[in-house]
């Protein structure tokens, strides 16, 4: 047995599926698609059923990619299958749109009526009981957030049946505004501090003030739990737990020898340097878990209350008009988000934009002038050592051709770029362990991604160091680093790894005791020569590989300009 | 009555804009077509209500609109539009929803009563 949530987008779908469910829940893709969706597992009457979180849809003629999917998940139901119908009860009208369609396959079917206590703040009152005899299915109101009605919900899961009410489709709206005559009341009622808010941040005059207070807050926030988590937790953990063992190991290995730089690295002045040293237990942990993981952390947090909170659709609204001179609409600012945390998702997310123009300029100057949190760690901690003002200009530099590049894509690239049209859903107070959950999940997956690929790199490194391979290409490539770029032929050594893990690759810029002119431009061309080869891989996947070296081809003749001008420019 | 209410209404500004996005961007129906009481989501001001008369798009455009319980007949109100041809936001009912300034003008709307004051 099967139970499917299915419902509209920004209804509590997510909530009610983590209420329902354990520990166990697993984001995967539709078989052959890119429409994600997560599944997990309930008891129910002492045996464990499946439960599949559909994603949203606000009708069963589907109007885009994501509801194609829910329709065709609504399909391969097999007989037994239950389906919960997450209705939004302060939006009876707009659900139950959604609600008369399903009834209509016959399949056995509940409906949660989410969001109840709402109702009483929005002077809104839905007889229940009547609804439940009108439709001829269970109707359970619920709270998702409290988890108020939850247990009752899955009381009622086994009356579930197929209902018998018939319409057509031609007067479904009718249909719906009848029942919703029939038993909802609305009395006046004041606007709540939540919805004052709303409307004020998607105003031009208000809305841009607040915008920028909350990035900046968010940047703020971002700044102070990463370096606290740096300060307090990664260095001390490092330095005086990790840090004598791994030299108690560096003396039983004999300090020395081919297995010891592997293992534990170059000893600087007979001591460990966790920043220095490149050894896999030393530099291959502390780039993850002691530089990165705190700054990933501390991203993921602000990113997913912006996102619980309902403000990313409304900076969506905000940036539209901006995103339009770039060849995007507001919604590409989505990728260009998730892009700062890692590329990987970001680029996962252009999905969310319709036409290949769109996906191939938003992917190609994510890739290129939005770092992800590991190198920005990294440069962070490198270039910040010398000056806010270097960092400015690193960012500033960015944040340039980021434009510069999507003004020429406009221009250029032939296709088509549709308008923004989205819901935008109500402010709403995150749900703690939604929350939680969700930046869980990010963890894991950094952890899984990061940790492996640093220590392979680290691995190669040496590697490399050890037959002279890095010092071959760099004087192969000697013209272009040295002269154009104005960096020492070992650079190349970064510039080789960075296709790996950005993260070591600035690791390795420690050692060779850079000036901050050369600092920057390596950090610059660092973000934007070429992904890693996670992100790499997922590009090849979303815009196909003709389309992926055209924009590979951009990135790495960009990256020469951009680091040619800065050697000029910079004093 | 209704046509008599809003004969030839139209806000002074409004007018001013038209005037100027005809200099800039040439004749546009959608500006100078503003037949008396129908009135474009991008022509409304911010915090007016009016009902949908007319969705004068593609099939698409209604489709996609219509999911979301925006359609003719329907009471909305305009919550908000950003600078330069951006996008319009709308309420209807509980739903907001943002549309790109050029689906807003293929929206019309008849203002209410109290609204045209």
């Amino acid at each position: 047995m099967k139970i499917l949530l299915m419902g509209n987008p920004n209804v509590g779908k997510s909530v009610v599926f983590n209420r329902l469910t354990g520990a166990d829940v697993i984001a995967s893709n539709y078989a052959g698609t890119t429409v994600e969706f997560t599944k997990g597992s309930m008891k129910l009457d002492g045996r464990r059923v499946e439960l599949i979180d559909v994603p949203g849809t606000y009708t069963l003629e589907p109007t885009c990619k994501a509801e194609e999917i829910a329709v065709e998940m609504l399909n391969d139901r097999v007989d037994g299958d239950v389906i919960i119908n997450v209705v939004e009860s302060t939006n009876l009208e707009r659900s139950l749109n959604l609600t008369l369609q399903l009834l209509k396959r016959k399949v056995p079917a509940i409906v949660a009526l989410n969001f109840w206590d709402e109702t009483k703040h929005k002077g809104i009152s839905i007889d229940d009981k009547k609804l439940e005899e009108i439709l001829g299915v269970p109707c359970v109101p619920i709270c998702a957030v409290t988890g108020e009605g939850v247990k009752h919900l899955v009381e009622r899961l086994k009356e579930a049946k197929s209902s018998s009410y018939k319409y057509e489709d031609e007067e479904r709206w009718h249909e719906v505004g009848n029942i919703v005559d029939k038993v909802q009341n609305v009395t006046h009622r004041h606007h709540t501090w939540l919805e004052k808010l709303g409307d004020a941040s998607v105003k031009p005059l208000t809305g841009i003030p607040i915008a920028v207070v909350v990035m900046f807050l968010a940047f703020k926030v971002i700044r102070f739990i990463g370096e606290g988590l740096i300060g307090y937790v990664g260095e001390p953990v490092f330095e005086k737990l990790w840090l004598p063992v791994v030299m108690k190991l560096s003396s039983l290995m004999g300090s020395g020898g081919f297995l010891h730089d592997l293992v534990i690295g170059q000893l600087i002045d007979g001591e460990i340097d966790f920043g220095q040293s490149f050894g896999l237990l030393t530099t291959g942990l502390f780039v993850p878990i002691g530089a990165v993981l705190p700054y990933v952390f501390a991203f993921y947090v602000v990113l997913s209350l912006l996102e619980d909170s309902g403000f990313i659709p409304r900076l969506a609204v905000m940036v539209d008009t901006l995103m339009h001179r770039v060849g995007l609409h507001g919604f590409a600012i989505v990728p260009m988000l998730l892009g700062l945390g890692c590329n990987v998702p970001g680029a996962l997310a252009t999905r969310v934009l319709e036409t290949r123009r769109e996906r191939f300029i938003s992917a190609t100057i994510l890739s290129i002038a939005v770092p992800c949190a590991a190198l920005q760690a990294m440069v962070v901690g490198l270039v910040g050592e010398h000056g806010a003002r270097y960092l400015a200009i690193v960012y500033g530099t960015l944040l340039a051709v980021w434009v510069l590049l999507g003004v020429i894509f406009n221009k250029t690239v032939k296709g088509e770029s549709p308008e923004i049209f989205l819901e935008v859903p109500p402010y709403r107070i995150p749900y703690m362990r939604s929350l939680l959950k969700k930046i869980w999940i990010r963890i894991k997956w950094f952890l899984k991604e990061a940790v492996p690929f640093v220590l392979l790199g680290v691995l190669i490194v040496n590697l490399l160091y050890t037959f002279g391979i890095i010092q071959f290409v760099g004087k192969i490539t000697a013209p272009v680093v040295t002269r154009v770029l104005g960096l020492p032929q070992e650079a190349v050594g970064a510039l080789i790894v960075g296709f790996l893990r950005k993260d070591v690759a600035v690791g390795m810029l420690i050692p060779l005791g850079l000036t901050i002119k050369q600092l920057i431009i390596a950090s610059v061309v660092l973000a934007m020569y070429f992904p890693c080869v996670a992100t790499f891989t997922t590009l090849v996947k979303e815009l196909g590989l003709v389309d992926m070296l055209k924009s590979a081809a951009i990135m790495v003749i960009s990256s020469l300009v951009v680091g040619g001008l800065l050697n000029l420019i910079l004093p | 009555m209704r046509i008599e209410l809003n004969l030839n209404y139209r806000p002074g500004f409004v007018d001013a804009r038209i005037r100027i996005r005809k200099k800039l961007h040439g004749k546009e129906t959608r500006m100078s077509e503003a037949k008396a009481n129908r009135l474009s989501l991008v022509q409304m001001r911010s915090g007016q209500k009016g009902r949908i008369v007319e969705i004068n798009g593609g099939y698409g455009l209604a489709r996609k609109l219509d999911a979301l319980g925006i359609r003719t007949g329907k009471e909305i109100t305009k919550i908000s539009a950003q600078w330069m041809r951006g996008p319009v936001l709308l309420q209807q009912g509980n739903t907001q929803a943002a549309l790109g300034f050029g689906m807003a003008s293929k929206v019309l709307v008849e203002l209410n009563a109290k609204d045209e004051k």
